[in-house]
């Protein structure tokens, strides 16, 4: 008995484990927002020091100088963007997509790899609704416009945090005509 | 039904030692199989990247009111050491010194608190086996000074749930569903005829055997395992419910009579608004047919505590005054004479707690606080406390 439940176990967990590259899960996100449809490409930006220190001044958060920009397009037209970006959580990266309309309103907020043992609550629903249609103007700070989960503050706040850094980001990205 | 449990729960705590074995053997295969999730350590930087070295500690100052001598003390120092192997596999470890030394077996403790490895499948299933944190309640698991604003633990969560309660063992964790958590997990039992009406404290097997310490006799009773289980509902992001478990059948006497335990408990966050509560019940089974043992216990208490930092400047930390009713009651023996020691009546306690906590960051937390404790029939205890701690 014994033996016939460490063979499920080995043959089990491998089995549910199958793995899905960060790349695939992003796109993944791009796909169920945007639509099956859409047609998905990738463009690198440069982040020169002046906007850098522009985010780093209305967001209170560091970017590095460059960024991946997830596009989708229907129609040879830009109808989304994604930019994935990690954040500590209590002890280890949480890997997160935020996703833009092309006005700038987050279209939603995802997460994409929790690595984690406790706290992978943030990627609830529940939580990741309250972030749709706000924008780098919005306040995004938890306690205020973002309720966190109860019980998992330290991920609420790296979460928020981040959107809030992505969101000032994509602005300046959009204002130096970058988009 | 002992019968029952016994054959199922024995053979499963077994397994968990053998199983662990053979696992971390077949963890390279599934490093092969998801390479893009997981990064050989093959220098010292992906080594320290990998590896998570953090901790929390607290220093209080505790001055109670009849005569006698007010306490300066570090009652916690404690290091995280966790290796992440992968997206999927880590080990975490916390390794605890308790009121500062312990010099020639006196004074404080020095002990683990947890060491598990753990495999994250996905969000629906995680594999956990070592020594575990028994799921119960708020604070046994989320213990962090910073994370709750009185300076001691609650009365409920060090008389009723003996925290911080780990015992070896093995089980299962994840989403049943979104905003549906569950935790099932069998391990070492307590030894509940060391339950006193004082609390569980005593029972718990914390993975040793206490005194023996050769090669041959060391290690916990493995003979009365418990099984332990939590489930957590969280219907919005502000509110979280859990309703905690934990069985061990009988195994002092012939007659089976199961030691029971129950907990409920909710944290409730609006904006400044902190609501929480912790509530359970307590049945010793067999263990209270030894006279010191309470037949049971219940209590719980509510606590509010409200942000007024917004109040006054718009700075990311945080100012909490809070107040914590409890009440908590071990019942006696039906029979029971006066003869039979502390528990020929039922006791009660009634405590109070008010304070006020500051956060200047979220990880370093002052508090202060001012707790009363009625026992009917005794004088009341009063206690003032200052507090300083971190977490990181």
């Amino acid at each position: 008995m014994q033996r016939l439940i460490i063979v499920c176990l080995l043959v089990g967990f491998p089995v549910l484990a199958k793995a899905q590259s960060i790349a695939q899960k992003a796109d993944a996100a791009m796909h169920r927002v945007f639509g099956e449809q859409a047609v998905l490409t990738k463009e690198t930006l440069p982040i020169d020091p002046p906007m850098r220190s522009a985010v780093q001044k209305r967001s209170e958060e560091e970017v590095g100088d460059k960024v991946i920009v997830h596009k989708a397009l229907k129609d040879g037209k830009i109808i989304g963007y994604g930019i994935v970006d990690d954040v500590r959580g209590k002890a280890q990266p949480i890997t997160y997509i935020t996703l833009f309309h092309p006005d700038g309103k987050i279209a939603d907020v995802e997460v994409l790899v929790y690595r984690e043992p406790y706290g992978g609550e943030v990627a609830y629903e529940s939580f990741r609704k309250q972030f749709r249609g706000k924008s780098s103007n919005s306040q995004l700070r938890v306690g205020h416009d973002i309720q966190n989960v109860a019980g998992a503050t330290i991920s609420s706040k790296a979460i928020t945090y981040g959107a809030k850094k992505i969101a000032v980001l994509f602005d300046e990205l959009r204002k130096a005509g970058k988009l | 039904m002992r019968v029952s449990y016994i054959l199922v729960l024995r053979p499963l705590l077994r397994l968990s030692l053998y199983s662990t074995l053979v696992f971390i053997v077949p963890s390279q295969t599934v490093r092969a199989q998801s390479s893009e999730d997981s990064i050989p350590s093959t220098s010292l930087q992906n080594f320290l990247d990998k590896t998570h070295i953090g901790g929390y500690g607290e220093i209080t100052y505790k001055a109670p009111n009849e005569g006698d001598v007010p306490r300066l003390d570090i009652p916690r120092f404690v290091i995280y050491l966790d290796h992440y192997f992968s997206d999927k596999w880590a080990m975490k470890s916390e390794t605890e010194i308790e009121h500062v030394k312990l010099e020639r077996g006196e004074g404080g403790e020095i002990g683990l608190e947890q060491a598990f490895l753990d495999y994250h499948a996905n969000s629906h299933i995680g594999w956990r086996t070592g020594l575990l944190l028994i799921p119960m309640g708020i604070i046994n698991q989320t213990h962090e000074p910073n994370t709750f604003y009185s300076v001691e633990r609650p009365q409920f969560d060090e008389q009723v749930i003996p925290t911080t309660w780990r015992e070896i063992g093995t089980g299962v964790y994840g989403d049943l569903s979104e905003g549906l958590k569950y935790q099932l997990y069998v391990t070492e039992g307590l030894k509940t005829q060391e339950i006193t009406s004082e609390g569980l404290d005593g029972g718990k097997q914390e993975g040793s055997a206490g005194e023996e310490t050769s090669d041959f006799m060391a290690g916990s009773d493995a003979s009365h395992p418990a099984l332990s289980a939590k489930l957590e509902v969280l219907p919005f992001a502000g509110l979280r419910i859990g309703a905690s478990t934990y069985i061990e059948p009988g195994y002092t006497h012939d007659i089976s009579r199961s030691f029971f335990m129950s907990v409920l408990d909710a944290r409730y966050e609006h904006g400044p608004l902190h609501i929480r509560g912790e509530g359970g019940v307590i049945n010793t089974g067999d263990a209270s047919d030894f006279p010191h043992v309470p037949t049971g216990a219940r209590g719980g208490y509510v606590e509010a505590a409200y942000n007024v930092m917004p109040l006054f400047s718009s700075a990311e930390s945080e100012l909490l005054p809070f107040v914590r009713v409890e009440r908590i009651e071990f019942s006696s023996r039906s029979d029971t004479t006066e003869a039979n020691f502390s528990t020929d009546r039922d006791i009660d306690r009634n405590t109070i707690t008010a304070g006020l906590a500051f956060k200047p960051l979220d990880n370093i937390i002052l508090k202060a606080d001012y707790r009363v404790t009625k026992i009917e029939g005794e004088l009341d205890y009063r206690q003032f406390s200052l507090g300083l701690g971190f977490a990181y």
